[in-house]
């Protein structure tokens, strides 16, 4: 890859992920793009094409042209408009960006992650719209829900491996902690085992806090190209690869239960791209929409051998002080997973990583970081490698 | 043409239901591969021991009403797989 490919991370910004009632869509989005602008005095009109990852407004909310409305109330007169792949639009949209960065028909852009699930409980069902990311005609109306897919996946792997149910659970204990010591975690308390053991069955054996929650949060990053980015920033953070896998998007189309061919078709495509391997990346955010997810992807990823997901987050190999450190920020499941807003939100926190202002969750001597985000059952998997 | 006939390749027991399945919880969901080849997603039913269900079990696709939001709903009818209890009848 020739050096002006790399594309500059400038500046970020981020309300913290959970219940924020106050604000409607437009507001939280918001906090998010002004904290990034405000960060290097950026003035609006220099921000060149918005890109809005955003899963479920319709379905949330009743609202689209999301690009639209968010750039109105932002005050943006740029083009703008909304990235959708379920659980991956913030990803996608990075992606998006980042190739419009690297054609050079642009040279400033900023990624908005959106999402705001809490109104839904009230107007809208958010059940449905949850499960609006699978397919609806061949799993949906036939009795599927995200829970019964990862449950099918989990039972697989622990037919193949020997996973065990605690082994689940321990990612959880993991993402609850690091989330502790992070103060835009929308969860601040940390779990044990037996918590997780103990919570209401949703579909055997995936139990309740093997599941991300409903949250409220946005996510922002502006984007530049090689050239301008020193204006800013004089030791910028570079994405250095994006990689988009796909897999089918019902499960029982795809040729494993076991295997996340669409994360392991872009982790392989980045790293060969890169000239690195999975030895290379020093820390990682994964897709841990449940904690079996997690498991699935650190192996997908390569960054465990297959089979090894669950030993290895039992022994610690994935905790702060581990050897290949995943979800430092506490994940979806402890830091929140807002839909649209969570792949956004991963690349920001490689980027504080390398910025060295993680204070207690701080992983030392970062090489490459890597972010993992994936729509829907793991249909649809975005890859993307950060370093200097 | 389909027989019918397949075998469970992987299976749950659900317990907080998808939209407009609530009343028939909890109720088992899998994939199933037909004799032709191709799989499916669906609900099993006709369990008597759960224990039955081990990946390899052959099962026979029956016409079923699917999941109904409420009493007034369109109701939605579809194939759901049920064990085959003795494979030589």
């Amino acid at each position: 890859m020739t050096k002006s490919e790399k594309v500059a991370i400038i500046s970020t910004g981020m309300t913290e992920f959970g219940d924020l009632y106050e604000y409607e869509i437009t507001g939280i989005a918001n906090i998010a793009i002004h904290e990034a602008l405000n960060k290097i005095n950026l003035p609006k009109k220099e921000i060149e094409s918005l890109y809005v990852g955003n899963m479920g407004s319709h379905l949330f909310e009743g609202q689209e042209n999301l690009g639209n409305l968010i750039a109105t109330y932002a005050g943006f007169t740029c083009p703008a408009f909304k990235i959708q792949a379920a659980d991956a639009s913030g990803a996608v949209a990075v992606r998006n960006a980042v190739k419009a960065i690297q054609s050079g028909s642009k040279q400033k852009v900023m990624v908005l992650g959106v999402e705001k699930m809490t109104e839904a409980t009230k107007q809208y069902e958010a059940q449905l719209a949850l499960a609006s990311g699978l397919d609806t005609n061949w799993e949906t109306r036939m009795g599927a829900t995200m829970a019964a897919l990862f449950a099918i996946m989990a039972k697989a792997h622990m037919r193949k491996y020997g996973t065990t149910r605690e082994q689940m659970a321990q990612v959880v204990v993991k993402n609850h902690y690091n989330a502790s010591l992070n103060p835009k975690a929308q969860y601040q308390n940390r779990v044990r085992v037996e918590t997780v053991l103990n919570s209401k069955m949703l579909a055997d054996p995936i139990r309740l806090f093997d599941a991300t929650s409903l949250a409220d949060g946005a996510a922002a990053i502006i984007l530049a190209s090689e050239e301008v980015a020193y204006s800013y920033d004089s030791e910028p953070v570079f994405i250095h690869q994006v990689k988009q896998g796909f897999a089918p998007i019902a499960l029982h189309l795809r040729d494993s239960l076991t295997d996340l061919s669409g994360t392991e078709f872009a982790a392989q495509k980045a790293y060969k791209d890169m000239g690195i391997s999975a030895k290379n990346i020093s820390v990682a955010e994964v897709h841990d929409i449940f904690s079996i997810a997690e498991i699935l992807a650190i192996e997908a990823l390569g960054l465990v051998e297959k089979g090894q997901g669950g030993p290895a987050t039992e022994n610690g190999d994935t905790s702060l002080k581990g050897s290949i450190p995943v979800n430092p920020s506490g994940g979806l499941k402890g830091r929140g997973a807002p839909l649209g807003a969570a792949g956004v939100a991963q690349i920001i926190e490689l980027y504080d990583q390398f910025k060295g202002t993680c204070d207690e969750r701080q992983i030392k001597d970062i090489e490459y970081g890597l972010a993992h985000s994936m729509g829907g059952s793991g249909g649809t998997s975005v890859v993307s490698i950060l370093g200097r | 043409m389909y027989s019918g006939k397949g075998k469970l390749v992987e299976w749950t027991r659900v317990d907080e239901a998808a939209k407009g399945f609530e009343i028939q919880v909890p109720y088992y969901f899998g994939i199933v591969e037909l004799d032709e080849g191709p799989r499916v997603s669906t609900q099993i039913v006709s369990v008597d021991n759960e224990d039955d269900l081990v990946p390899g079990l052959p099962v026979r696709m029956v016409f079923r009403k699917l999941g109904e939001g409420h009493s007034e709903a369109i109701i939605n009818y579809g194939f759901k797989a049920e064990p085959i209890v003795d494979p030589h009848s």
